[in-house]
């Protein structure tokens, strides 16, 4: 799947069948309350499954000073 | 997971409920003009400026003031400092000019180099006190601007993006290091004593999280870039906010929590400070002529530090 991650503006190819966004935030070490996930264009929450082939874009929170 | 209200799926949880997108704007927009009226942040006869950046947060506080404004019939203009901070502040200054145009909203832009005669990049190369990080320069003369400029222009209220986190990191970066005192100027509506010179500041977005913020602006198609000011690493806010997110994400509420533990103790606060402050008589900037608590004001004391260094420059170049 690709990633997107937006406060690094960093791009991931992840050679993973099925995940959780939870799981996916906890490998990125990334916390939860400083995120918002979305999948091919829609936001999604923890529980969601993803797969191999979504786009997943992990957009920041935190304001900018 | 479902909407916790209908059929959708939810694209938010939080404080035990789910919501899809229609029934989260829903949410955001009845907690936001609930903080309106319980603390009473704008009066008919108001004339309300807000402070905005560009920022998913001055997009959304905006965006709820016209709101709220329009209806209510309460003029309302938008203002925007431009610190001169290269490759941050002219990208979100373009999502602004945007949005203004988009809603027909009055905008008015002030710039440091108009208004303090340099851009912040340029005073930091100079780089005015060792010990004094751009931060601090860049807030002392925001700050400054913002009310002088909200006076100039007439208002009466100054309506601000700050959000939940905001506020918990500030009772927070006060409390560690033991100003008190500022904690009393925190709050739904800042300041103290009342002061002809001082533009009240209010936050409409006070029970609003960064997260909902940003979820928001994301849903109402608002455009906002990331972006982030080169300078916050250097913060202490910064160190604090990563702080509260840690403790967030293993304690969810705890910003709600900290941020209403506050509110329970600060009437007494403002009446504390309140007290101490007004044995004080006020005092004028002799050079600007600003409420401060000196003989000149912070702002107008790192003008003159400014000027010196210029000076210095000069001299040392010829
Ligand atoms: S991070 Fe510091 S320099 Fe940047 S906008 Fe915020 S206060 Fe100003
Ligand atoms: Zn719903
Ligand atoms: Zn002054």
């Amino acid at each position: 799947m690709n990633i997107f991650i937006e406060k690094e503006n960093k791009r991931l190819a992840l050679a993973k069948h099925a995940i959780r966004v939870a799981d996916l935030l906890l490998d990125l070490g990334i916390k939860d309350s400083t995120v918002i996930v979305v999948k091919n264009g829609t936001v999604v929450l923890e529980d969601e499954l993803l797969e191999q082939e979504d786009d997943i874009q992990i957009l920041s929170v935190v304001s900018g000073g | 997971m479902q909407c916790t209200k209908c059929a959708e799926k939810a694209v938010y949880t939080g404080q035990g409920q789910n919501f899809c997108k229609n029934h989260f704007i829903n949410y955001f927009e009845n907690k936001v003009l609930r903080t309106i009226t319980r603390f009473g942040l704008f009066a008919p006869d108001d004339q309300v400026c807000v402070a905005t950046s560009g920022g998913k947060d001055s997009l959304s506080v905006l965006y709820m003031t016209m709101k709220y404004c329009r209806e209510h019939h309460i003029a309302f203009f938008a203002l925007a400092i431009d610190e001169g901070i290269a490759g941050y502040r002219d990208h979100t200054l373009d999502d602004l000019r945007l949005f203004c145009t988009q809603y027909d909203i009055k905008l008015e832009i002030v710039s440091f180099k108009d208004r303090f005669g340099d851009t912040l990049d340029n005073i930091r190369e100079k780089g005015i006190e060792k010990n004094k990080k751009p931060c601090t320069v860049c807030g002392i003369f925001r700050r400054t601007l913002l009310n002088r400029e909200a006076k100039r222009l007439g208002a009466t209220k100054l309506a601000t993006g700050h959000n939940l986190d905001d506020e918990a990191q500030s009772f927070l970066m006060n409390t560690l290091l033991g100003n008190m005192s500022h904690n009393a100027s925190l709050g739904p509506i800042t300041g103290l004593n009342q002061n002809d010179k001082f533009v009240p500041r209010v936050k409409p977005l006070y029970f609003i999280s960064e997260k909902e913020s940003r979820l928001f602006a994301l849903l109402k198609g608002f455009k906002v870039e990331f972006n982030e000011c080169p300078n916050i690493g250097l913060s202490f806010r910064a160190t604090v906010r990563d702080e509260i997110n840690a403790i967030e994400s293993k304690l969810p509420g705890a910003k709600n929590g900290i941020v209403n533990a506050f509110l329970e103790i600060l009437p007494e606060l403002k009446e504390k400070y309140r007290a101490e402050k007004s044995r004080h008589t006020f005092q004028y900037c002799k050079r600007c002529g600003d409420a401060c608590s000196g003989e000149i004001c912070n702002a107008c004391r790192l003008e003159e530090e400014l000027c010196r260094k210029e000076t210095v420059l000069r001299n040392s170049k010829e």
